[in-house]
């Protein structure tokens, strides 16, 4: 079991599996209002104030890395979206490289089944959302089928939300996506832009 | 493969009572007075159809209810009509008593032989009443879709007729639901463009709009529309399921989704969904990003409503990648 908890403007996370190790990951945007406009605060992300600390394990190699930052939690890959810009492309991507957690400060998740939400159903991931706070999760795993769990409020200021990692293999074992891709076919379609091509 | 199959796939050729179709067919063809018009490709009114899949006992039940459905179509206005997937499947009611354990959810793997010996004649029987109809009514048809087996495999393959009833696109499902895995399916190799035809409208199958890239695969293509014939079985009807599907991929990729929904108990498997033309939260008045939804996920019902294409396509030329750099995209689907 994993717990996360929310303060005004600070995620802490505590893996129950590594107690001794919680894990605190500071955010402080600088005034109350820029929170409602998500899409402001890419100009200012300060990497400094992102404070993570031990177990996390970063992977620096990750050809992403501009976008997203990974940690290996509680034997699970977790990545932070570090802008508003958003794509599927961009969590198919982390989900091929086994990331099961997503979180985005940054993504405005007002919308009704929005980009998080829609991220969190065909790549069978977990996504913290920030405003509001939501853990979105696959529509197999929660009782009304909406892919919705709400924070719970556990003192002013504070709110938790709980799952198993479990759950998300439940997911997969009853409504397969991934195994059924057709790489070969979207190969040969490739529609992304080629002029970064890398030779 | 027993000896059984072969004999039901000669009483099916039977039941199917082709001279009976003959005639209806030479009757509509004599009545035919539409001339299919030149589109004004500022716009186009499409008909999205939810049609009940429970079998029929006979096949001139069938085609009467998928002529009406034609005829309320084009009392709309429609140039575009869709249908739902697994649309002929419902003819094999005619020989639903002959084929051991079909009322039985729990039989559907003893079900694939059947399915292969009993595919292709109802195939040809949906195939040619779908031209037929499009030729008639003159609208440009996606026809649902309906079991194929070429060369040993078997699909689950989508039809586009144009309004003279030429086809223009056969599309075979390329994502398969394990159900489909078990009764023996195969996936389509590639996803198809349209040979020739006045819209820009591709079609693929149910489980394919679970996955973002056909719809950028579409759009790379060149279509502004996607049409989605689904059969969702799910005994009951979730918003947030039904909304993983089309509605979900065209507010990632601008296009407009026309989805065609096959419903009620096909062979003890229950089916809910609504037919719907879903568009980019932007071109809707209310950003819900649906233009017209049916109003139950159970029975039937012609839902119609005109999609502004000039809107759709100045979305698509404002579509980027904006800053994101694009380099690790080359590398996405290599491993």
């Amino acid at each position: 079991m994993a717990e996360f908890w929310f303060y005004d403007h600070r995620i802490t996370a505590y893996p129950d599996s590594i107690p001794d190790h919680s894990l605190t990951w500071h955010y402080y945007p600088s005034s109350r209002q820029e929170s409602e406009h998500p899409g402001h605060w890419v100009q200012q992300w300060p990497d400094q104030r992102l404070t993570v600390s031990a177990p996390l394990v970063p992977f620096d190699d990750d050809e992403v890395n501009e976008m997203a930052i990974q940690f290996l939690w509680d034997h699970q890959r977790v990545a932070i979206l570090k802008q508003a810009h958003w794509i599927p492309e961009l969590v198919r991507y982390l989900r091929f490289q086994d990331v099961r957690m997503i979180v985005a400060p940054f993504l405005d998740n007002h919308q009704q089944f929005g980009p998080l939400w829609r991220d969190a159903q065909q790549n069978q991931v977990m996504a913290i959302a920030m405003f509001p706070l939501q853990l979105l999760v696959p529509c197999e795993t929660t009782n009304d089928a909406t892919g919705y769990r709400s924070a719970e409020l556990v003192s002013p200021g504070v709110w938790r939300v709980k799952w198993l990692w479990s759950e998300l293999s439940e997911a997969e074992s009853k409504f397969a996506i991934l195994p059924h891709l057709r790489r070969d076919i979207y190969q040969k379609h490739a529609w992304w832009p080629r002029e970064h091509l890398r030779l | 493969m027993n000896w059984q199959q072969p004999l039901a796939t000669y009483v099916l050729r039977n039941q199917l009572q082709w001279r009976e179709w003959h005639k209806w067919a030479r009757a509509l063809q004599t009545e035919r007075e539409t001339l299919s018009p030149i589109p004004d490709m500022g716009s186009v009114t499409a008909s999205v159809v939810q049609f009940t899949v429970d079998p029929v006992t006979s096949p001139a039940l069938w085609r009467d209810r998928v002529t009406q459905a034609f005829r309320q179509a084009k009392a709309q206005g429609a140039q575009i009509i869709v249908f739902g997937e697994d649309i002929a499947l419902p003819l094999l009611g005619v020989l639903a008593d002959r084929i051991p354990g079909s009322a039985n959810q729990n039989s559907l793997a003893s079900l694939a032989p059947w399915l292969r010996a009993l595919a292709n004649p109802v195939y040809v029987y949906w195939h040619r009443t779908m031209q037929v109809l499009a030729k008639h009514f003159a609208i440009t048809t996606v026809a649902g879709s309906a079991l194929k087996k070429t060369h040993s495999q078997l699909f689950n393959q989508s039809v586009i007729f144009d309004a003279n009833g030429w086809v223009i696109a056969v599309q075979p499902k390329m994502h398969l639901l394990p159900l489909e895995h078990d009764l023996g399916l195969s996936p389509g190799a590639d996803l198809n463009p349209q040979s020739f035809a006045p819209w820009p409208l591709v079609t693929v199958v149910c489980n394919d709009a679970t996955y973002f890239e056909t719809f950028r695969m579409a759009w790379h293509l060149g279509a502004l529309l996607v049409a989605v014939p689904i059969a969702d079985s799910e005994p009951l009807y979730s918003e947030a399921k039904a909304r993983r599907g089309t509605w979900a991929r065209v507010q990632e990729t601008p296009v407009a989704g026309l989805v065609g929904a096959s419903t009620g108990n096909l062979f003890g498997i229950k089916l809910t969904g609504k037919a719907a033309i879903y568009l980019p939260a932007a071109l809707t008045k209310d950003d819900s990003g649906i233009l017209a939804e049916s109003n139950s996920p159970e029975g039937e019902e012609v839902i119609t409503a005109t999609i502004d294409l000039a809107r759709l396509r100045k979305l698509q030329q404002e579509f980027a990648y904006q800053d994101l750099t694009a380099h690790w995209l080359n590398t996405l689907y290599s491993h």
